[in-house]
């Protein structure tokens, strides 16, 4: 029992040490936002803003309406997009972690093949807006590259495999359950740490993705929060150039635009995290 | 008589994979005559298919350099370096994850380790300038008021493989860590509870049931990551150095010296080559690899 | 299965609530039909349907709320004379280098497009974005470029008009009139040796005033000092690795600029200057341009080139200095100068003969370019009180609210003939032939243009070199005598000669077919 207290307290101490270099740098980041950029520039920045000043917020905040919009795209999109990895995702995975299934080899290289070699740009966009007619759709900010790649596929296949017992797959069977009935009712109720991740991973790769909007949409009105992110960035700059402004703040800009791109995901993410938690601990399967 | 029933058996397997295949299929093969332009000398108002045939002349940039050996070295170095360190931390943060059982201690946790992953490399690279910068950084700062002599990072290539490598699992552990405590989580209470019985201590516990059953998912991601040694994070080798010429040596990636390269002229011929180019020496990689693991452990291999 | 019934249902939801979000937003429709000018008017191609023109309007990024008024404004002097309507597309500048050939190998509409502001027009001709046009340029618009034209045209082609008639660039100094009044430093009308420079660094260090001498920036692009040697990079003026003529108004040998004695001497003297103290010590770094450190009150002065768009009272107000001017170097007129920003026609445009004939009547017709550039009288833009050809955004609107003409980057049009905005003055006009071909410095290699493609290799290994190298040393950042013969050796390594070779046999040729 004494061993297990020691590690336990082990693992704060590391754990604890982890956390601090993770949140110090974005604490920098937060009060990087609110220096004054006047000052910044000829002594840097602090962890404690000498001279503060919204400025950088009051520039963001001057084209609120562009991020409510953009909000709302991204959640929709993000959550859209989640789902449709997770269906697509582990349906597929379950189907190449079946043993004996005909052809798994060859579904296998497929994956795999689709990791290393990539068409290229061109012909993906060629392909996605002369053939599917995506170009200023939504579905061109949820579908190119982000609904599942070779990576998720051999995670989902990788757990299955590893733990879902063919015990319990057998007894379904024998109880009379379709191969379709076994998936939905009983392997995914025990892949809920399976399912939490994939959703985690992949609602992070949708919130934070900004190419596709950059290719595939020229109406400024459907620019997720990230594509506006990124214009305002390099509006910043230009804008500059262009004289709006001897003292718009560019550094600081970009400080406050990444706080505002992440701050929606720390705030929801304790929220997702309790089932997150739940699903982990129910995890494991009992004997 | 006993085939037929065999068919009949996966069919419904087969439906439940049927969205994956179409997706893979329009997402990733449909384009892949893409590949093609790396032999061509595109030009976009032929076509690739009209477009002139050079054979392998938009490769020669690639070799023909004095940097070649170096921005080889460089990529192939640093991935394996990442590999390394990814797992071993990866694995450790995880088993201590798992060990922590309050909740608000483990939401904490899990929130500050996953929150470098949500910063972009850019504004990562304005993070590590705020330390590392000549007059302004905050190391320096301190240097000063010790009464020693500020460093000029950004001139001195000395530090950078390490800054290089902290930058990099400081933005990535947390991805690897959730998915390795996703595993951990699926393993069985009751192994632990027998070892428990058998008198095993917390570290043998975690050497022989923990790390073991970990075994596939670090064979996975390791030959998953062996198929992108040839890549680079753009963002970390070239942002976070701040494209600083004398730091060349050792931050300078196959990535990034396609990009210097083909800055002016932007040749899509050019940069496609490269991409190939990186595509199948990873696709050589990944097949030498997994053939490896075929014969240490048939069953973990990936393919 | 209950489950799954919930799921799905939320998804419906979700795709209900998509469907609405991109309602609200939609694209606007885009064909205008074809108005209600044809009958009356005379339409000049036998009475066909007038061509809608897509033309690429660059900005900032905001979309324009008045946009479909302004169209209709344009079209009613362009139906009439040409027989076309108008379609402004805007795109924002960081996505502009990216939008031509996505459209283009998309095959989405697109006629007249922005060349050179970040991608060269040669660039996009060798990957055949750009039409040929020129059987469609018309005599007026010959006899308007005169030599300019050459510039846009490659391999004996056109394929890009000039944007601005008048690119001749000056290369100078601009100070801080107020601190030097203040501080009492005394600065000559024109500058042209290293003393020059150290006196007037040296003032500034020894007057004790806060601010730096001057910023060396972050030695991406030529910097100023080096075109104040007089030089024609012949197409690359970023990295000079396709070699340079040295006095090109005067002769045409090119010749490896890093090798030159004036380079070494620029490199000792900014090293000189760092070690004193004069420059901002970090501005290798530091992410700012010399022009935010001006603007930060960091320098005493900033180099910059001059010409019609960057006059010395646009500089003044980008910084909020009362700024000065001294010149470096005397304006010149070369190819890339030309080329920082012409107009193309899209290889797959429909009708590039209609594009062409746009671009004639815009240049002929102020009150078109008016409308392209500002918007309409009243609503986007009002003349200032006591000017003739000087507007301001209208009472309460500033560049972000007005409905059409904030932030474009684009020019539209004749800058003799049309208006400038705040803060230039209707003296700006008579200093426009400056820049031209009556005023300007002429180099002899203007209209030539280096085809790479047979020392590709060479050119991609140069400018890395040059990226590793020049930045530090035309920073002052390293010793220059250790430094530079390393930096020559490599560039030779890479080929430098061959490139050099190559640009001159083809330069050569050009010059005897003149």
């Amino acid at each position: 029992m004494k061993g297990h207290k020691k590690f336990l307290a082990l693992s704060h101490v590391v754990l604890i040490i982890v956390a601090i270099c993770s949140i110090v740098p974005f604490w920098l980041l937060l009060a990087a936002s609110f220096t004054d950029e006047a000052y910044a520039i000829k002594n840097g920045y602090a962890f404690w803003p000498k001279e503060l000043s919204l400025a950088a917020y009051e520039y963001l905040m001057s084209q609120w309406q562009m991020f409510g919009r953009g909000y709302a795209i991204t959640i929709i999109v993000t959550v859209i997009g989640v789902i449709l990895c997770l269906t697509v995702t582990m349906s597929f995975g379950y189907m190449i972690s079946r043993e004996g299934l005909p052809g798994g080899k060859i579904f296998n290289y497929m994956v795999i093949f689709t990791m290393l070699f990539n068409g290229g740009l061109v012909a993906t966009y060629i392909n996605y807006t002369q053939n599917f007619h995506i170009k200023d759709t939504l579905f061109a900010l949820i579908i190119p590259n982000l609904v599942t790649n070779a990576f998720y596929i051999f995670m989902t296949k990788n757990f299955f495999k590893g733990n879902i017992p063919e015990e319990i797959i057998e007894a379904a069977r024998i109880d009379g359950c379709s191969e379709i009935g076994i998936f939905f009712q009983i392997v995914l109720k025990l892949s809920k740490p399976m399912v939490a991740t994939l959703a985690l991973l992949s609602g992070v790769m949708y919130w934070n993705d900004w190419q596709n909007g950059m290719y595939y949409l020229d109406d400024v009105n459907m620019f997720g929060i990230q594509n506006i992110l990124n214009a305002i960035n390099t509006n910043a700059q230009y804008l500059r150039m262009l004289g709006r402004g001897a003292d718009m703040p560019t550094e600081t800009v970009r400080m406050a635009a990444a706080a505002i791109g992440i701050l929606p995901i720390l705030l929801i993410y304790p929220f997702f995290q309790e089932y997150f938690v739940k699903g982990m601990t129910m995890g494991g399967v009992k004997e | 008589m006993k085939k037929n029933r065999q068919w009949k058996k996966w069919i419904p397997i087969y439906i439940l994979g049927l969205p994956g295949i179409l997706y893979l299929l329009i997402n990733n093969y449909m384009p892949l005559y893409g590949l093609l332009i790396a032999f061509k000398d595109y030009n976009y108002s032929l076509g690739v298919w009209k477009s002139p045939f050079v054979g392998f002349q938009n490769f020669e940039y690639l070799f023909k350099t004095k940097d070649a050996w170096v921005i080889t070295r460089n990529t192939i170095g640093y991935n394996l370096l990442f590999i390394l360190l990814n797992t071993v931390i990866g694995v450790a943060l995880a088993i201590f994850l798992n060990e922590v059982r309050k909740k608000v201690s483990k939401k904490i946790y899990q929130t500050a380790i996953l929150l470098p992953y949500l910063m972009s490399m850019v504004v990562v690279s304005y993070l590590a300038y705020i330390f590392l910068g000549d007059r302004t950084g905050m190391i320096n700062h301190l240097l000063t008021s010790l009464g020693l002599p500020p460093v000029k990072f950004y001139m001195t290539k000395t530090y950078w493989p390490l800054i290089l490598t902290f930058v990099n699992e400081w933005r990535n552990i947390g991805y690897g860590t959730i998915i390795f405590l996703a595993s951990i989580v699926g393993i069985s209470e009751s192994y632990y509870e027998a070892a428990e019985l058998d008198g095993a201590t917390k570290w043998q516990q975690i050497k022989l049931i923990t790390v073991p059953l970990l075994k596939p998912t670090v064979i996975m991601l390791v030959t998953l990551s062996m198929g992108n040694i040839f890549r680079s994070d753009f963002g970390l080798f070239y942002q976070v150095p701040r494209n600083q010429g004398m730091l060349f040596s050792v931050t300078n990636t196959i990535d990034t010296y396609v990009y210097r390269a083909l800055l002016q002229s932007g040749d899509i011929s050019l940069s496609s080559a490269a991409a190939f180019y990186q595509s199948a020496v990873c696709f050589i990689t990944i097949i030498i690899f997994n053939n490896i693991i075929k014969k240490y452990s048939k069953e973990n291999a990936l393919f | 299965m209950k489950k799954w019934k919930r799921v799905l249902s939320v998804v419906m939801m979700l795709i209900m609530a998509l469907t609405m979000v991109t309602g609200c937003s939609s694209k606007k429709s885009d064909e205008d039909p074809a108005k209600n000018v044809t009958d009356d008017k005379t339409a000049t191609d036998n009475g066909e349907e007038p061509y809608e023109l897509v033309i690429e309007v660059v900005n900032i990024s905001q979309s324009f709320a008045d946009i479909e008024a302004v169209q209709e404004a344009i079209n009613e002097i362009t139906v009439p004379e040409i027989n076309c309507t108008v379609k402004l597309m805007t795109v924002p500048i960081f996505e502009q280098g990216t939008r031509l050939s996505m459209m283009v190998a998309g095959n989405e509409k697109i006629d007249l497009v922005n060349t050179g502001l970040l991608t060269s027009p040669s660039t996009l001709v060798g990957e055949g974005l750009l039409a040929d046009i020129t059987e469609y340029i018309t005599p007026t618009m010959k006899e308007l470029a005169g030599d300019l034209l050459a510039a846009g045209t490659f391999d004996g082609k056109v394929y890009s008009y000039p944007a601005i008639l008048y690119p001749g660039t000056v290369a100078c100094l601009f100070y801080d009139k107020d601190l030097a009044e203040q501080y009492g430093i005394e600065v000559p009308e024109a500058i042209s040796k290293s003393e020059d420079w150290e006196n007037i660094l040296k003032q500034v260090k020894d007057s004790g005033m806060s601010a730096y001498g001057i910023s060396l920036g972050d030695g991406g692009g030529a910097s100023i000092m080096e075109f104040g040697a007089n030089l024609d990079g012949l197409g690359d003026n970023n990295t000079l690795s396709y070699g340079v003529v040295v006095d090109p108004e005067e002769n045409t040998t090119i010749t490896n600029w890093y090798e030159s004695e004036d380079f070494a001497q620029l490199c000792n003297d900014h090293y000189d200057w760092m070690q004193k103290g004069y420059c901002v010590p970090d501005s290798l770094t530091n992410g700012y341009t010399t022009i935010d450190s001006m603007a930060n009150g960091e320098c005493f002065a900033v180099t910059s080139s001059n010409s019609v768009g960057m006059s010395q009272a646009y500089l003044s107000n980008l910084t909020g200095k009362n700024l000065e001017m001294v010149m470096v170097r005397e304006a010149l007129l070369t190819t890339g100068y030309v080329n920082t920003q012409s107009w193309g026609v899209a290889s797959n445009s429909e009708n590039p003969e209609k594009a062409v004939q746009f671009l004639d009547l815009l240049f002929q017709n102020a009150e078109l370019a008016n409308l392209m550039n500002y918007g309409i009288e009243g609503s986007h833009y009002a003349k200032v009180d006591g000017t003739q050809n000087i507007v301001a955004f209208p009472e309460g609107k500033d560049a972000s609210t007005v409905g059409y003409g904030g932030d474009i980057i684009s020019w539209f049009g004749d800058t003799k003939t049309a208006f400038q905005r705040t803060p230039n003055t209707d003296e700006f006009f008579d200093t426009i032939d400056d820049y031209g071909l009556e005023g300007a410095k002429k180099s002899l290699c203007l209209g030539f243009t280096f085809d790479t493609s047979k020392v590709a290799t060479q050119v991609a290994a140069v400018q890395s070199v040059v990226g590793e190298y020049k930045p530090t040393l035309t920073t002052g950042n390293v010793n220059p005598d250790e430094v530079i013969p390393e930096f020559i050796k490599a560039l030779k390594d890479a080929g430098i000669d061959e490139v050099i070779k190559e640009n001159q046999s083809q330069l050569d040729a050009w010059l005897k077919t003149k």
